[in-house]
Parts: structure tokens; sequence; C-alpha cells
């Protein structure tokens, strides 16, 4: 408790809190955004469908061997282009009379998976680099700049197609690729308002009583731009699912037999004169993955916006 | 207002330079690009080593880019193994142009191959782009004008959909629509023979003599274009309509209302004009989006532009025509980005000062 840091943390507190003494301002914004979430009706459908497919995607495993009782892998040639609803496999068979259903709860595991972390990891780098960038302006700021705009400038998917034609795609090196161009936006929202932050009185009170930089960055800046970053991030989870699903769809994201919602689809087409529902089951569940999100992060943006009264 | 133009011009050079080395440390990354080339199999061992030399294998990592960069032929390289220089370079360089010759189209100039596919990359776009902004525009200004009611609610529920239908699958619903489940449900009654009602996929028939006028093959636009133009409208027509009602409480605009002027010259003469200018800082990055989405879209249409070509080539592992279609794509991405950027400064006088 005596230390430095510790002195200047209660400091800094004090002067962030002097407008309002009872409530401390953050709380009182995550409490006011949940309290309106929870009135949000849509928001909170989106979600509910979100946490449905999230968790029917984890349990990928259990709910085909135990409640379906089927092997995504087998093959079963009785079975091929089965339709919707038959005997044993509710959403029919594909064209190797795999079970449709147990495929899309795999499928979900990978996409989803891949989105969530490709966001998280991406979101990360972003915070780190937009904030030195902000924070220390000059040669450091331009020459991070330099790179966001330039990656920034070469059309996403074509960037994507090279590097996969050089790495052979696995779940874990998309995740890897995609964090490597996914960070850009998230650099440049953090870095403006670190920009504007470190200018804010309470900084530069942080800075007089002998806060170090890297804890005025991550202690008292980052904190408060991670309301921003939870939009950001249903965003970039709508984004993500949407890129995985094209990639895979033209043959340069996960390689079958793991199956993800893209490549499914993408496999279907060769199919879509004898089994329509092969091609409408995948398309069906990344739109919906993806409306809900979109829902999502519109309902966080409103219950997060001060301008808005209750 | 040239000042303006020169300066954007030179902020885009440290771009280009930025978009070459990332090509090429992807390519670089890779290993051992004769192990590459190996996967070409008419590829004799002589050529192979020969080219092993031509691009200069055992040289450093930045004298590799710069040769690749700027070409070698003023300098002297050695073209038989014994360690000395001996002879003048053969490659131009992609600053000149030379991305060095497809392996796939033995001897084919990458940016013949590109240029050929271009027009179609082009027309494509630019057909979708005029959809788009007609409908865009005529939506986004009704949505503002009656605001809350049926077409403004309408509007919105499109345009979220817009935004997270992936245009693939869309896309492929509209070729199983429009070619198998239609012609199915309407051949019992006698109406057509089952055949598709629209082509699958394509630019032109397959028919000699290459592709015929374009009003000829209109059928073959209708489901990209639609496809494409999709997105736009969802995306342009709400941001029009939330800069028009900007724009309507403005205080120019009861200005106008108060002297007197119809309700339409209103809207149509001083609203929509001012509300038109964030539309031009939203073209670049809806160009850069439709180059970056032709990858798919002209995977799920066979339609023949940049963007198949640029998936044969990475399919078939054609390294120099993979790289000369991300550089010349991101070069048209700058230029789309300048473009915007200029139409905003002639629109908005206030842009050019900063």
């Amino acid at each position: 408790m005596h230390s430095g840091s510790a002195k200047t943390s209660d400091a800094t507190a004090k002067l962030k809190h002097q407008p309002n003494e009872d409530l401390p301002p953050s709380q009182n914004m995550w409490r006011k955004a949940a309290r309106r979430i929870r009135r949000d009706r849509s928001t909170l459908a989106a979600m509910t469908v979100v946490l449905v497919f999230a968790l029917a995607s984890l349990l990928a495993q259990f709910l085909s061997e135990t409640v379906l009782q089927v092997d995504p892998e087998e093959i079963d040639l009785n079975n091929k282009y089965l339709p919707l609803f038959a005997e044993g496999h509710p959403l029919g068979a594909d064209e190797l009379g795999r079970d449709h259903l147990s495929r899309l709860l795999y499928g979900g595991r990978v996409s989803l998976g891949i989105a969530f972390f490709t966001a998280i990891f991406s979101i990360s780098i972003g915070i780190t680099v937009g904030v030195f960038a902000g924070f220390y302006s000059g040669i450091i700021d331009d020459f991070i700049m330099w790179i966001v705009t330039t990656l920034n400038s070469i059309p996403g998917l074509f960037l994507l197609i090279t590097f996969n034609t050089v790495l052979s795609p696995t779940p874990a090196t998309l995740v890897f690729i995609l964090s490597f161009i996914g960070w850009t936006g998230v650099a440049r929202l953090v870095r403006g308002e670190t920009l504007s932050l470190k200018q804010s009185e309470y900084n530069i009170a942080a800075r007089a009583i002998g806060a170090s930089s890297l804890r005025i960055m991550f202690v008292h800046i980052v904190p408060n731009v991670f309301s921003l970053l939870i939009i950001v991030l249903a965003q970039a989870m709508s984004g993500l699912i949407l890129i995985e699903a094209a990639l895979s769809y033209i043959g340069f994201g996960i390689q079958p037999p793991i199956p993800s919602w893209g490549n499914m689809l993408s496999n279907s087409v060769d199919y879509m004169r004898r089994a329509q529902h092969l091609v409408f089951l995948p398309g069906l569940l990344i739109t919906l993955t993806v409306f809900c999100f979109y829902l999502i992060g519109d309902g966080l943006r409103d219950a997060f916006d001060p301008k808005i009264a209750d | 207002m040239q000042r303006y133009i020169a300066r954007r011009l030179l902020q885009a050079i440290p771009t280009f330079f930025g978009i070459t080395i990332i090509v090429y440390a992807i390519m670089a990354a890779s290993g051992d690009p004769i192990a590459i080339l190996a996967f070409d199999p008419t590829m004799r061992q002589d050529e192979r080593e020969r080219l092993a030399i031509r691009l200069g294998i055992s040289d450093p990592l930045p004298v590799q880019y710069l040769r690749w960069l700027i070409g070698d032929d003023w300098m002297m390289v050695d073209t038989n193994l014994d360690g000395e220089a001996d002879a003048w370079g053969d490659n131009y360089g992609i600053l000149r142009g030379d991305f060095g010759s497809s392996f796939k189209f033995r001897g084919s100039n990458p940016l013949n191959l590109i240029a050929e596919r271009l027009g179609a990359t082009i027309e494509l776009n630019v057909a979708a782009l005029l959809v788009g902004y007609s409908v865009a525009i005529v939506l986004g200004v009704l949505a503002a004008v009656y605001r809350g009611r049926a077409i403004d609610r309408y509007s919105r529920i499109f345009s979220v959909m817009g935004d997270s239908f992936p245009s693939f699958w869309l896309g492929l619903l509209l070729i199983m629509f429009f070619g198998i489940a239609l012609p199915r449900a309407l051949e019992p009654h006698g109406l057509g023979d089952g055949s598709p009602m629209l082509p699958m996929g394509g630019r032109c028939p397959p028919v000699r003599g290459g592709c015929p006028p374009i009003y000829e093959r209109l059928q073959y636009m209708i489901e990209p274009v639609l496809v494409i133009s999709f997105g736009t409208i969802a995306a342009l027509s709400r941001l029009l309509r939330a800069q028009m009602l900007e724009t309507i409480s403005s205080d120019y605009v009861r200005t106008a209302r108060a002297k007197g002027l119809p309700s339409h010259s209103v809207w149509i003469r001083h609203a929509l004009r001012n509300a038109f200018i964030p539309f031009t800082v939203f073209l670049g990055p809806l160009l850069f989006g439709l180059i970056g989405g032709s990858v798919v879209i002209e995977r799920v249409f066979s339609w023949p532009g940049v963007g198949l070509l640029l998936l044969d080539a990475a399919v078939s592992r054609d390294y120099p025509v993979v790289m000369a279609s991300v550089v010349i794509s991101s070069i048209l991405a700058i230029l789309a980005y300048l473009l915007s950027d200029i139409l905003l400064a002639v629109f908005d006088p206030r842009v050019r000062l900063q």
C-alpha cells in the first residue's frame, strides 16, 4: 500500500472520480449499459441465438455422439443426398452420406472459433500498437501508421489468398493470418482515443506525480477504451465469420475434411441439382450468426452511447 | 487544388513500396523459390538452375527484393555458377512492368494476362455501381422524407439484411432459383422446358469469336449485378438517409423553407446536394470493397475477371501472376481512395486547407 504506484493510483482515482463522488463513473457507465440492454429485446434475442449456436458448437462432440449417435466423418454410401427429416439424420446427409447436422455442429465450432480467437488476438494487437502509436507521436507513430495504411491498401482477400498459397491453412494458421491483417482498424481507433486522452487532466496529473509511461498507457488510458472495444468485438465477429466463410468458399480457407460452414457451402455447390438443402443450410447459419452479431453490435453501441438519454 | 492532389499522390508512394515489401516478404517466406518452381513438372533441370541463378537466390533478401523491384539489367550477374558476375541481368523489375513470366501460360507477361481480364471486372463493377448508387439515392431520400413510415422501416430491414447476407450465398440462391427451382416449378404448367431461365454463370454465350457487345448478353449480368449492388444499396441508402436528416435540420435549409420554396426543391436542391458530400468519401472504401470482393463474386458466377485469374494462379502456384495481381489490385485500390479524396476536395473546399 505504501509503494509509489499505489499512491499514484489513489491520487489519480480521486482526480478521475471528482465529478461524481458517490458512484465511480466507469461502473456507472457499465451498469447503465447493462440496464439498457436488458430492455432491448432485439439485442437480447440476438444474444440468445448466438449463445445457443456457441453452446451447440462447443458441445458438438457430445451432441453428435450421445444425442444423435452419429460420427460426422462416417461415410455411408447408402445414405447419399438424404433429404431433410430423414430417419436418424434430421438434416439429411451429404454427397458421401455423412450426417449433415453433426457436420454443421462441427463446422460451427471451426467457424465461430476462428472468428472468436482472431477477434481477441487482433484486438489485443490493435490495443498495444494503437496505444504506443498515440502515446509516442513522432517517428514511432509515423512508422506504425505507414504499416496500417499499407495493410489497408491491399484488398483483404487478395492478401489472404497470397498468404494461403504459401502456408497451407489450418484453423490455427488461419487465426494467425487473419489477426496479422485484422488489427489495423482497432489500432487506428485506439490511437485516436489515446491522442485525445493523453492530454486529459487526469493523465497530466498522473504524469506529474511520476507515473511511468507504461502505467499511464495501460492503467489509465486502455481501460477507457474498453467500452468501445466491446462494440468492436461484436462487429469484428460478424466481419470475421463472413471473411472465413468467403475464404473457405473459394477454397483458400479451412480444407476438407475439417468442416467449416464456408467449405461445406462450397462443397455443396457441385451437388445443387440433387440436394438443395446442402447449399441452403450452411449459408443460412452463416447469415443468421452474422445478422445476430450485427444486431448485438448495434445494441451495444446504443447502450454505451452517452448521448442517448434513458 | 493542384497542391492538394500532388500531396496526396506523394503520400501514396510509401504505401506502394510497403505493399511491394509485404508481397515480396510473403513469397520469400515460402522458402526456397526453386522448390516452388519445381511444382512445374514441365521444367527441365538446366532451366531450373538457370532460373535459380537469374532469381539471385544466393543474394541476401534485401538484394533479392531490390532486384525484383528495379531489375538487374544495369548490373552484372553470375549466370554460370562460378561465383563471379559475368553478364548483364535481363530482368527489368516490376517498376518497369516486368513481373517475370507466368509459369502456367508459359512466357506470358502477367501484366498482359491481367489486362485481358481487367475489362470483365470493370464492366461488372461499373454496372453494379451504377445500379447500386441510383437505387440507394432513391431509397435513401425516400426513407429520409418519409421518416418512420413504412418505406423507412423496410429500407432499414433491407439494409441490415444486406450487411449480413454473404454475397456468395445470395449468388448461389439466385443461381439455384432461376436455374433450377423456378424452371422445375413452371415446367408442369407448360411454361418453359425446364432449362435455366437465366445463365448459371459465365460472361457470354459459349460461342466462337469472343464476346458479343454488352447489350446482347445482358442476361449474364443480371444475377451478379443484383448481388453486388445489394450490398452497395444496403450500406449507402442508410448513410444517405442519416446525412439527409442531418442537413435538413440545418439553418440554411430552414431559411429555404422560410422563404417559401416548395418542398421538393428544398429536399432535392438544398438537402440532397450537401448530403452527397460524404458519398464521395464512401466511394473509396466502396471501390476497395468491390476490387476485393471480385474474387468471390467472380468465382460464384464464373466471371472471367482479375479475381478469377488470381484464384486460378494461386491454385496452380503461378507466383508471378499472383504477385502481379496483388500489386496491380492494390494500385487500383490506392487510386480509388485517391479519386474519392480528390472528389471530396472538389465538393468540400474545407478539406483542401487541412
